[in-house]
């Protein structure tokens, strides 16, 4: 082997991080006494990054990239004294008037002293406070909370947003927010919703209470993402689907994908594939099966109380039957709340099938009204592979009530309905369509704004002209 | 509508400099994502092995927005990043060499020599190289193309490259220095006829 095959074996080999001290050593005393081999080291070496780099080179890379450094980079001065402030106690002016009285020398000692409590703080702002950001919010709509860095309360969240461990709250029936994590995960939560995210070895998420879409890129092996309802826990590797948490009973839906279901309340595992669904729950004799998705229906007629999520049933509103109530709900800025008067079904959670929305579909609403005004009525809709669709928005002004607590029907046309957010419609209307039809409906409500109109809902039905649905393209696909 | 992100992403790099300068830190993103690739691309060939290309280029950032009231507006602020990331790298690289086997494990002391002697060239040459390498690596037909895939995307084993391939490990591994070789001729004659791609 010559000197040139020598060179080229060990190259190879430290490339390839195989060669041992004595190889090193070799490959040194070669380099060392010819000027032309070593040039082809240093050409091949800057090769073999430039490869390297452009093999890694990847949107998600760059993001990753801008994102960490962003992250390194010093507080701005006017956002660290607002924090630093914000740790301060604050002073009444009876308590400063009383400092005034101090001597000098005592004043420096306590100058002294509240340098040092500063720093304390600023040190425990800087290091011992900080989070990693792990997700994005990307949309939303209507009142969110956020809850974190340390349990820092904040209302103000918006697109945009990088969020660190912590619980979003969506406070209204016709709020949502989707989050995305850096690998491209989303996650929506709708309606009167609680989740905390974390993510450490692995992403996991606690829906206390609500509704969750999620469509979730592959996750490293062994580290599945875990998601915790109060009936259930989810392993899911790399999937989409739906989740709708309450106290007793979690709905779990795989649109694609593999989740392993967890039913805490006898420890009974099952695993979900695409297309199918179970419902982890809490009674006693509670069996976890799994069940096919049903073909989806194009009528739906609520069941009350059952479906009721929001609002205060009446069990005896006009003889034999009961109704629900609107109940007060606070909107907004806490500070200057607004509040709502809300009646909120669902229709997903008590029911195996999922529910169409087509053409030519009308709501028929049996109800009263106590006083004239305006009546907002809202939907929540799903896409049908899996994944928040957006809120749908339509309004009636009642000038007339029926005397006597009598009973009205109201007919509301689909095509009526326009999207809550027409800007993310106009922005990215593959994931918020412009119009309900052909999608699922989630949940269904109504309210009014600032004024108690007393308004009592007996039934909601959907009322579809086609009674045996031809079954889309998605479904088949599912 | 335009966010407040999309909206400072369109600033140009002066104006962001300008604005990170008013106190607007989030203009600083404009700077690092304009200068990040040609950044690490330079750190990749000219800092030494186990030198992290992204830490030293992310510690570079850094520096510049903590001093960028030293640089002087109308000057080339690449240059003025790029002296600041030679720095960077010259520290992380002294670093290194304290490391007891840093040498023998990493190193061969005078390749180390070689890659500062070429650090004199601009800094700019190597995004324009990597560009032409890029271009190079779109001529290689499928047969030796799947070798630079397994090794570099794929990272999969030399015994798995082989297996797939039907040769040797030893054959496997010349095929890739070849390639390496090709490659460096094919930028090379690029860079020597077209210089700067448009």
């Amino acid at each position: 082997m010559n000197a040139d095959e020598q060179f080229i074996e060990l190259w190879n080999d430290y490339l390839e991080g195989e060669l041992d001290e004595a190889g090193m050593a070799k490959l040194q005393a070669l380099v060392a006494g010819d000027e032309r081999l070593l040039r082809m080291a240093a050409d091949s070496y800057q090769m073999h990054r430039m490869l390297g780099l452009i093999a890694q080179d990847s949107t998600s890379r760059q993001e990753d990239f801008v994102r960490e450094t962003m992250d390194r980079l010093p507080a701005d001065d006017a956002h660290f004294i607002e924090e630093v402030m914000q740790h301060l106690p604050h002073q009444s002016p009876r308590k400063y008037a009383e400092r005034r009285k101090l001597g000098a020398k005592w004043q420096v000692a306590v100058a002294a002293a509240a340098v040092v409590g500063l720093l304390a703080g600023v040190y425990f702002l800087l290091f011992a406070n900080v989070e990693p950001e792990i997700a994005r919010l990307t949309e939303s709509s209507g009142p969110l909370r956020w809850t974190g860095n340390g349990g820092r309360v904040t209302h103000d969240i918006e697109a945009g947003n990088w969020l660190g461990g912590g619980t979003i709250e969506s406070l209204s029936t016709d709020s949502w927010g989707t989050l995305e994590f850096r690998d491209g995960s989303r996650v929506t939560v709708s309606g009167q919703s609680m989740l905390t995210i974390s993510e450490h070895d692995q992403k996991e998420l606690f829906l206390r209470e609500g509704i969750m879409s999620a469509s979730i890129s592959t996750q490293p092996h062994g580290r599945h993402m875990l998601v915790h309802t109060p009936t259930a826990r989810l392993e899911v590797l790399g999937t989409r689907l739906d989740v709708d948490a309450g106290l007793t009973s979690t709905v779990l839906r795989v649109s694609d994908g593999l989740v392993r279901a967890t039913q805490l309340s006898d420890g009974s595992v099952t695993e979900v594939p695409a297309g199918h669904q179970v419902v982890a729950s809490v009674g006693r004799h509670a069996e976890m099966k799994i069940t096919r998705s049903l073909g989806p229906v194009v009528r739906w007629r609520s069941n009350l109380p059952a479906d009721r999520l929001y609002g205060d049933w009446l069990s005896v509103l006009d003889s034999s039957i009961g109704g629900l109530r609107n109940a007060p709900m606070l909107w907004g800025d806490p500070d200057e709340p607004i509040m709502l008067y809300v009646v909120s079904l669902s229709v997903s959670r008590n029911r195996p099938t999922p529910v169409l929305l087509t053409s030519g579909t009308r709501f028929l609403i049996r109800g009263r009204i106590e006083s004239p005004g305006k009546v907002y009525f809202g939907l929540t809709t799903k896409h049908v592979k899996g994944g928040f669709a957006g809120k749908f928005l339509v309004e009636r002004n009642f000038e007339d009530v029926l005397k006597g607590g009598k009973l009205l029907d109201i007919e509301l046309h689909l095509e009526d309905f326009r999207p809550q957010e027409e800007e993310l419609t106009e922005k990215q209307p593959d994931l918020f369509p412009a119009s309900p039809v052909g999608l699922e409906l989630f949940d269904w409500w109504c309210c009014t704004v600032k004024e108690d109109a007393g308004l009592v809902i007996t039934q909601v039905e959907l009322d579809a002209d086609i009674v045996e649905p031809s079954v889309p393209l998605d479904y088949r696909q599912l | 509508m335009m966010t407040r992100k999309d909206s400072i992403n369109e600033l140009s790099l002066d104006d962001a400099i300008f604005s990170v300068r008013e106190g607007n830190t989030a203009a600083f993103e404009v700077v690092v994502r304009q200068c990040e690739r040609r950044l690490r691309a330079w750190l990749a060939v000219q800092g030494p092995p186990g030198v992290d290309v992204d830490e030293v280029a992310q510690r570079s950032f850094v520096a510049a927005f903590t001093r960028l009231s030293d640089y002087e507006s109308g000057t080339n602020f690449a240059t003025w990043l790029f002296t600041i990331a030679h720095f960077q790298l010259k520290t992380e690289m002294t670093r290194l060499r304290r490391v007891a086997d840093y040498h023998a494990r990493y190193a061969p002391d005078l390749l180390q020599r070689e890659l500062e002697r070429r650090g004199s060239e601009p800094p700019e040459l190597q995004e324009t190289r990597l560009e032409h390498l890029q271009t190079c690596l779109g001529q290689l037909g499928e047969d030796l193309y799947r070798f630079i895939r397994w090794r570099y995307v794929e990272e999969i084993p030399l015994e798995e490259m082989a297996a797939r391939s039907g040769r040797s490990v030893a054959a496997v591994k010349k095929q890739l220095w070849k390639l390496r070789r090709k490659l460096h001729a094919c930028v090379e004659a690029r860079m020597a006829t077209e210089g700067e791609p448009l």
